[in-house]
């Protein structure tokens, strides 16, 4: 009798420990709340400023793209319509890059190594980490991939939303097509 | 006159439904996931839960090890999945299809739904042969169709995407419900129609017909019941004991040739029934439920 009392106590122990680690901020177990997306990053909005260090060791400065059409690609190696889609941002920048420039970020969970994984392609855009929230949040989250942004050449966001996107729709949300 | 020989009382020490809810209940212990809209992404989601469910329920705390298997698959061309089958090799060798029968969310559900009213569908010669397209399932959907989109290097995770209907329940419905995920809702075409239907299907089916998911098309129950033999926990039957009555394999919901073998989900009717005292279900040494041996326990049902 005491033993099933303490395999029940046990459970319920295990029950509650749990369901407070995974709720609770403050523990290590916590995943992490849902923030609202950063203000400036939907459409008509001026974008926040920002800068991220790419796997190919370069920095990526939003500021610095100003005069050119920007689009940033929100991926994971493990989402296969973001994989799908990554040759039509690369085609984009070799067709377009004298104006348009292109940024893919990798969003958590990072399940693989990411620069192992593009050296088997010979894509020309700069790879960077999202390295936790902060900047898929900015972008307008990376909870649903993928997600593309399109920031006009004064820093205005013309386009953000989650799905996949073809190379035509990126040719017209770039100016480039009809 | 002979004394009418009376059964062996039952011991159950634990109740299979209570094990069933806790467990449903631990793997979706992140509730503020519904709150929020959004998937827990903490360290104990690289750890696969026992039974099926969805990675993308809110409430999820853990990955599923279908979803964790089909993607390490996907990724096998650049790395083998050590992790992932041996996690599995674990719970199948450790529990096997106990996992089904009492730690599945997914079979909770399936027989929550055949308590509802209604004719049922007894087992038959039809539903035993239907019983073996799991395993085309599993290696079709789990194992094939990943493993050469691997080869492409895109991740697809085919039975996640074109079958589950836990995955259109706890993850789709479950994400997409909520008021903050209209870009999500924007999403939704053919595939999401698809699996939306494919899920009322399947959940229709188990109102008529005991775990029809279960029996029929559970790529995980397949591969558990696979390691049946070598599974420490099971169904033991004391050949001293048997009289061969049958019983068991009549009381038995489930499409079985013998007591305890891989379509066998543990539940223990066979134990319950067995007029012998034959039957125990046990997880290793540990009895779930089995002839009360202690003495003065023949002949009442003991709870």
């Amino acid at each position: 009798m005491n033993k099933r009392i303490l395999v029940r106590c046990a459970a319920l122990v295990l029950l509650a420990v749990t369901a407070a680690a995974v709720n609770l901020p403050g523990n290590p177990l916590y995943g992490g709340s849902r923030k609202t997306a950063a203000t400036g990053s939907s459409v008509g909005e001026i974008l926040p400023d920002f800068s991220v260090s790419c796997l190919d060791g370069s920095i990526f400065t939003l500021s610095e793209q100003r005069g050119e059409t920007v689009v940033v690609n929100l991926w994971a190696t493990w989402c296969a319509p973001c994989v799908k889609e990554l040759p039509h941002f690369d085609r984009l920048l070799r067709e377009h890059g004298d104006d348009t420039a292109v940024l893919a970020v990798h969003c958590d969970p990072v399940t693989e190594d990411v620069e192992a994984w593009l050296a088997g392609y010979d894509y020309g855009f700069p790879v960077a980490l999202a390295g936790g929230r902060a900047l898929a949040d900015l972008l307008g989250g990376g909870d649903v991939l993928p997600r593309t942004v399109v920031i006009s050449p004064d820093g205005t966001v013309l386009y953000n939303a989650a799905g996949s996107v073809d190379y035509e729709t990126l040719l017209r949300l770039t100016g480039h097509g009809e | 006159m002979e004394e009418k020989k009376k059964r062996p009382s039952v011991r159950k020490p634990i109740s299979r439904r209570f094990v069933q809810v806790y467990a449903a209940v631990l793997y979706n212990a992140h509730i503020r996931g519904f709150a929020e809209g959004t998937i827990y992404r903490g360290p104990l989601k690289t750890v696969c839960v026992p039974g099926l469910n969805c990675y993308s329920c809110p409430a999820a705390v853990g990955a599923c090890p279908l979803g964790a298997l089909q993607n390490a698959v996907g990724a096998s061309a650049s790395r083998p999945a050590f992790y992932v089958i041996g996690t599995l090799l674990l719970f199948g060798l450790l529990l096997g299809r106990l996992i089904c029968g009492w730690a599945c969310p997914v079979g909770l559900i399936q027989e929550l739904l055949y308590k509802i009213p209604g004719k049922k569908l007894k087992k038959n010669r039809a539903t035993r042969r239907l019983s073996y397209l799991k395993y085309g399932i599993l290696a079709v959907f789990v194992l094939i169709i990943p493993g050469i989109y691997a080869l492409r290097r895109v991740p697809l995770p085919a039975f996640c995407k074109y079958i589950c209907p836990a995955g259109t329940l706890e993850g789709a419905l479950g994400l997409m419900l909520h008021p903050k995920n209209g870009d999500l809702r924007a999403l939704a075409g053919g595939l999401f129609f698809w699996k939306l239907g494919l899920m009322v299907l399947i959940f229709a089916a188990c109102v008529f017909v005991f775990r029809a998911f279960c029996r029929f098309l559970c790529p995980l129950g397949a591969l558990y019941g696979l390691m049946t033999k070598l599974a420490l926990a099971g169904v033991r039957v004391d050949r001293d004991r048997c009289v061969d009555c049958g019983a068991c394999l009549r009381i038995c919901p489930v499409d079985i040739r013998s007591v305890g073998d891989r379509e066998c989900v543990r539940c223990g009717k066979c134990a319950e029934i067995c007029p012998c005292g034959a039957i125990t279900v046990r997880a290793g040494k540990l009895v779930l439920a089995g002839p009360d041996l202690s003495p003065g326990a023949e002949g009442g049902r003991r709870t």
